[in-house]
């Protein structure tokens, strides 16, 4: 049914009348209308019946449609812009290019739902509740249920989706760079493409969820669940990865650590090798963990417990280790070069060479040394540790104690010792 | 009616149908299977509310309060052209 833009206003003010129960008054019934391109700004349509509505195009700006009955109404390409949808029922909505910058989404309902013919033989059709290229920046989503819908290509920059409901939604390709998806279901979510970089994933669900060439940059993904997630095409720089509690490996880190121990059982032919450069592990208790050959470049393991941790040819090239704790760790081979390792304890570590093997699995005779130089290692303790091959080219022993060390064919070029503590080692 | 219950445990149900599910809708359909439609109906005289006090609708409604669920009918937008039209939906709901 068309309307007239003065027969919308009457209907708009006996609405307001409504609302404020006055006489005369009666609730906004326009399901099923075609409002399309009208211009509704700062219209109050609150718990208006809007259901199956047609409002493409439509302009809200402003508007307050919080409680509205919006189910399955079609708002593609409509300006929502600061619009209130506070509480509103929009399952099966249809908003592709909408603009919903600033817009209030709080606890709305954007769940999807099945269509069934009267076919009794043909299949239901599933109807998702469609955002996909729309304009979501900085909305505010918080606790609203978005389950299933798709966001596909939408731009959430900055976007409040505080405990928000998104099970099995799309997200493929869509911006959530600085969002607030603390505390978030994303179960199921596809998330492949997506760009969520410096984001509060803090406690956010995952489980189960598609990650493809994600960027998790910078973002905080504390106490995160990342059950049965791949993450090994994540980017996940500069992301924080610890777990909840401040003590036992998040769930994130045992997948990651899984799926490593399996590549290195299956020598390369299963699992994934951990792809850590540039995570933030500050405080992570790895001890007795098998990480040989992962990737850790530059990342930041501050005050990190790694007791007997093997880390044979790893790359730690640039990463930040002050005051870990790397006593007993097997380093033979590791990449530390450019790595602040200040105050660190490593009594007993072994940073000797690694003998190359052919294919065939014979020695080839050629040695891959740890690698140290230009390290930091100021103030560490190397008591008893096995640095015999080691190039420490330009590291920095300053205060660092190497009683008992093992330096047989060091290569010290440049570093700075002393002899004070070159007379402490073991041998030269 | 069976079929309401059964589709809604399908739907409603996450590990079975969309994660979430929260409605299932069924068009009322003319003798050829199309969507009825306002413009068909009115032209007979028939409205909303007709169909409502109909014994059939009011037999699912009172099987769907049986089952905590809720049941409507609506009407949804179709075309304009060549007349304002609408098709009426069977709207189940009310979980959640």
């Amino acid at each position: 049914m068309s309307m007239t833009p003065d027969q919308i206003l009457d209907i708009i003010a006996s609405h307001e009348r409504w609302l404020q129960r006055r006489t005369g008054g009666n609730r906004a019934d326009l399901s099923g209308c075609n409002l399309a391109d009208f211009n509704l700004a700062q219209a109050n349509l609150q718990s208006a019946k809007l259901s199956g509505a047609y409002l493409a195009r439509a302009i809200l700006i402003g508007a307050d449609l919080s409680y509205s009955d919006m189910f399955c109404a079609n708002l593609d390409g409509a300006d929502l812009n600061r619009a209130l949808l506070i509480r509103a029922d929009l399952r099966g909505a249809f908003m592709r290019g909408a603009n919903l910058a600033h817009a209030n989404l709080k606890e709305a309902d954007l769940r999807g739902g099945a269509l069934i013919s009267g076919n009794p033989a043909a299949p239901a059709t599933i109807i998702r509740s469609n955002m996909g290229q729309s304009d979501m920046e900085e909305a505010d989503m918080g606790g609203a249920n978005l389950s299933g819908t798709d966001l596909s290509h939408s731009s959430m920059i900055g976007a409040t989706l505080e405990k928000t409901l998104l099970c099995g939604a799309n997200l493929s390709g869509v911006n959530l760079e600085g969002a607030n998806l603390q505390g978030a279901d994303l179960s199921g979510a596809n998330l492949s493409s997506a760009r969520i970089i410096g984001a509060n994933l803090a406690g956010a669900n995952l489980t189960g969820a598609l990650i493809h060439r994600t960027q998790f940059q910078k973002s905080d993904l504390h106490g995160a669940v990342l059950e049965n997630v791949d993450l090994s095409s994540a980017d996940l720089a500069g992301a924080n990865l610890s777990s909840g509690d401040g003590r036992g490996l998040s769930r994130s880190m045992r997948d990651i650590l899984r799926e490593h121990a399996v590549w290195i059982r299956e020598q390369g032919r299963g699992g994934s090798r951990a792809q850590l450069a540039k995570t933030d592990l500050s405080g992570i208790d790895i001890s007795d963990v098998n990480l040989s050959g992962a990737d850790l470049r530059e990342a930041i393991l501050t005050g990190a417990v790694m007791r007997r941790t093997s880390l044979v040819m790893s790359d730690l090239s640039g990463a930040k280790l002050p005051g870990v704790d790397l006593r007993d760790a097997e380093l033979a081979g590791v990449n530390l070069a450019g790595a602040n390792l200040t105050g660190a304890r490593m009594a007993g570590a072994d940073l000797t060479s690694v003998e190359l093997k052919g294919s065939d699995g014979q020695a080839t005779g050629r040695l891959w040394v740890a690698n140290l130089s230009g390290a930091i290692l100021v103030d560490v303790d190397l008591t008893g540790a096995r640095l015999s091959g080691a190039n420490l080219k330009g590291a920095d022993l300053t205060g660092a104690k190497l009683t008992r060390a093992h330096l047989r064919g060091t290569d010290l070029d440049g570093a700075r010792i002393t002899p004070q503590q070159l007379a402490q080692a073991a041998s030269r | 009616m069976t079929r309401v219950a059964d589709d809604v445990a399908r739907y409603a149900d996450a590990k079975i149908g969309p994660t979430g599910g929260g409605f299932v809708i069924y068009y009322l359909t003319d003798d050829s299977g199309e969507p009825l439609k306002t413009s068909n109906a009115g032209d007979q005289g028939i409205t909303l509310a007709d169909i409502q006090r109909t014994a059939g609708y009011i037999r699912l409604r009172t099987y769907c309060e049986e089952l905590a669920l809720s049941l409507r009918i609506d009407e949804h937008f179709y075309a304009d052209e060549p007349r304002p039209t609408k098709i009426y939906r069977v709207v189940v709901d009310g979980w959640s």
